[in-house]
């Protein structure tokens, strides 16, 4: 196998050839980091590359294969972390000049678990300030859409989703308060599942918002994602919220095809005047697809997701705002300045405002769980439209995170965000200019494994995990 | 609801320990314009038997 087309290969694959002999790790590992030479500062995807402490990780890796301990699905498998995730003795900036010289003393439980699953760490990936979506001025290189890179890449994971894109990594891990998995992977094409509320642990996390922040993996298939899951979901005494129900063996249902699934269709989702024709018409495409596949449809409603964007503001940017209200009166020249607008907002935001967002982020959470009842999934767009250009990306004026526009079209990734449920993106097609279409899959508490089967469904019958963005 | 103003966005962030240039209380009077406006649309009947409690049940996230 040519070490020039590895990158190409998914997880799997990867595996595949690690223990056939016909990749070794350290090959594998080579071939990302030379494609990161070639091509970050072009695609502003990794803050920093761990290029030394990588190679290291895959000769040992490669050694224990030699030696018969095999750790499973990851191992040798080249991954990276979004910048919110320690890794002991690497800086952890959150894509913020805050944080620039802070250098992590200890590793998150997730960098301990991708280390115990053998995979090699290539190093930390750009992401928007802090994860909270809209940077203007992104001090650590602008992330930019490998399907067009006059294109954003979405947020805040934008360098998970650039890296899985570009072929800069296997594998990613992101972080998904109100859509910064799923927004990501739809622009970039990918696949990203933000997992239930406490199925991930957060410890040696940057916080955004106690309540939603989930940490998950961003992949090129379906099946890798499941795997990467499988990896760090679970319990962790370090952190409380994480929860103790079991993690399932992903793959032992993945491959059962939609047949008899019940999908609803909100309809708010798919009759916002926001919303693109291209986008709609090929996520209903997407539903005929799983119609054909023995599952039905049904059209339902979520009437109050409609105002889901403002309640996701006035809950997540408040809890937001108390982590970093000490910095912001402090270094507040040292934030950009769309994250600054935010914070201060959401600084001045009333109690009342706050506790009527906490009521309606509960009456959002049940029209959920009883749509739930009804379907075993949801399917909708991942976001009305394509990614935007970038000039047009940020929270600055007239900006894509900037306003009410900004409110309206998170209620596409806000309601699963605010009701802490599993939602999964995957490519879907492409609009006519060339920029991939994502598909959202939602699903109960816990049931990552039914989103997973729906998405795995649909991926085997479509074409789109087969075709790459042309970066060379 | 009333919009709150560039002068009030000053007395709101001074009161907060928070130095707002012009451009900035401007930023800022809008985008909390935006989201107090959209709550605002919430029916309050809708939400008056909801207790606002952001989270979930226990069993599926430890209760510790």
């Amino acid at each position: 196998m040519s070490d020039q087309s590895a990158h190409a290969l998914s997880i799997e694959e990867s595996a595949a050839a690690l223990r056939t002999g016909a990749l070794s790790a350290v090959d594998l590992a080579t071939a990302y980091l030379d494609r990161i030479d070639a091509r970050n500062d072009h695609l502003g995807a990794y803050v920093t590359v761990t290029r030394d402490a990588a190679l290291a990780q895959a000769e040992r890796a490669d050694r224990a294969l030699a030696a018969g301990q095999d750790r499973g699905p990851l191992h040798g498998i080249p991954i990276a972390v979004k910048d919110i995730i320690d890794i002991r003795g690497v800086r952890t900036t959150a894509g913020s000049r805050v944080l620039a010289d802070n250098v992590a003393d200890s590793d998150s439980t997730l960098t301990e678990r991708l280390d115990d699953s053998g995979s090699v760490l290539l190093g930390k990936l750009n992401l928007s300030e802090f994860a909270i979506g809209g940077t203007i001025d992104h001090p650590y290189g602008t992330p930019r859409n490998p399907w067009n890179t006059g294109h954003s890449a979405g947020g805040s994971s934008s360098g998970s989703g650039v890296a899985v894109a570009a072929g800069l990594c296997a594998g990613a891990l992101g972080s998904d308060t109100g859509g910064s998995i799923r927004g990501p992977a739809a622009f970039c094409g990918i696949v990203g599942i933000r997992p239930t509320y406490g199925r991930v642990t957060r410890a040696g996390v940057v916080p955004m918002c106690w309540s939603m922040d989930t940490v998950g993996p961003m992949t090129r298939t379906v099946r890798d994602c499941a795997i990467m899951l499988a990896a760090i979901a679970g319990r962790d005494d370090r952190d409380p919220t994480s929860s103790r129900n079991p993690v399932p063996d992903y793959l032992a249902s993945i491959e059962e095809g939609a047949g008899g699934l019940r999908v609803g269709l909100p309809r708010e989702m798919f009759e916002y005047e926001a919303l693109s024709a291209e986008t709609r018409e090929a996520v209903l495409r997407a539903v005929t697809v799983f119609e054909e596949l023995g599952a039905s449809s049904e059209r339902t409603s979520l009437p109050t997701t409609e105002h889901s964007g403002a309640v996701f503001v006035a809950s997540a940017d408040v809890d937001a705002a108390s982590f970093h209200e000490h910095w912001v009166k402090t270094r507040p020249d040292d934030y950009d300045w769309s994250t600054r607008i935010r914070l201060e907002s959401a600084l001045l935001t009333p109690s009342t405002a706050y506790i009527k967002a906490q009521k309606a982020r509960a009456k959002i959470r049940r029209e959920l769980l009883e749509a739930l009842d009804s379907y075993d999934v949801l399917v909708f767009p991942t976001g009305p439209v394509t990614a935007p250009v970038l000039a047009a990306s940020t929270g600055g004026p007239g900006g894509y995170y900037q306003g009410r526009s900004d409110l309206g079209r998170r209620r596409y990734t806000s309601p699963a965000a605010l009701a802490g449920l599993p939602a999964i993106s995957l490519p879907c097609g492409f609009s006519s200019a060339g920029l991939p279409i994502g598909m959202q899959i939602v699903g109960r508490p816990f049931d990552e494994a039914t989103v997973f089967r729906a998405a795995r469904a649909y991926e085997r019958a479509a074409e789109w995990p087969t075709i790459a963005p042309d970066i060379a | 609801m009333a919009e709150i103003t560039r002068r009030q966005a000053h007395e709101l962030a001074t009161a907060a320990g928070i130095d707002l240039d012009d451009a900035r209380a401007d930023a800022v009077a809008a985008r909390l314009n935006a989201v107090l406006d959209e709550l605002g649309k919430l029916p309050a009947a809708d939400l008056e038997d909801v207790e606002p409690l952001p989270i979930f049940s226990a069993g599926e996230v430890s209760d510790e």
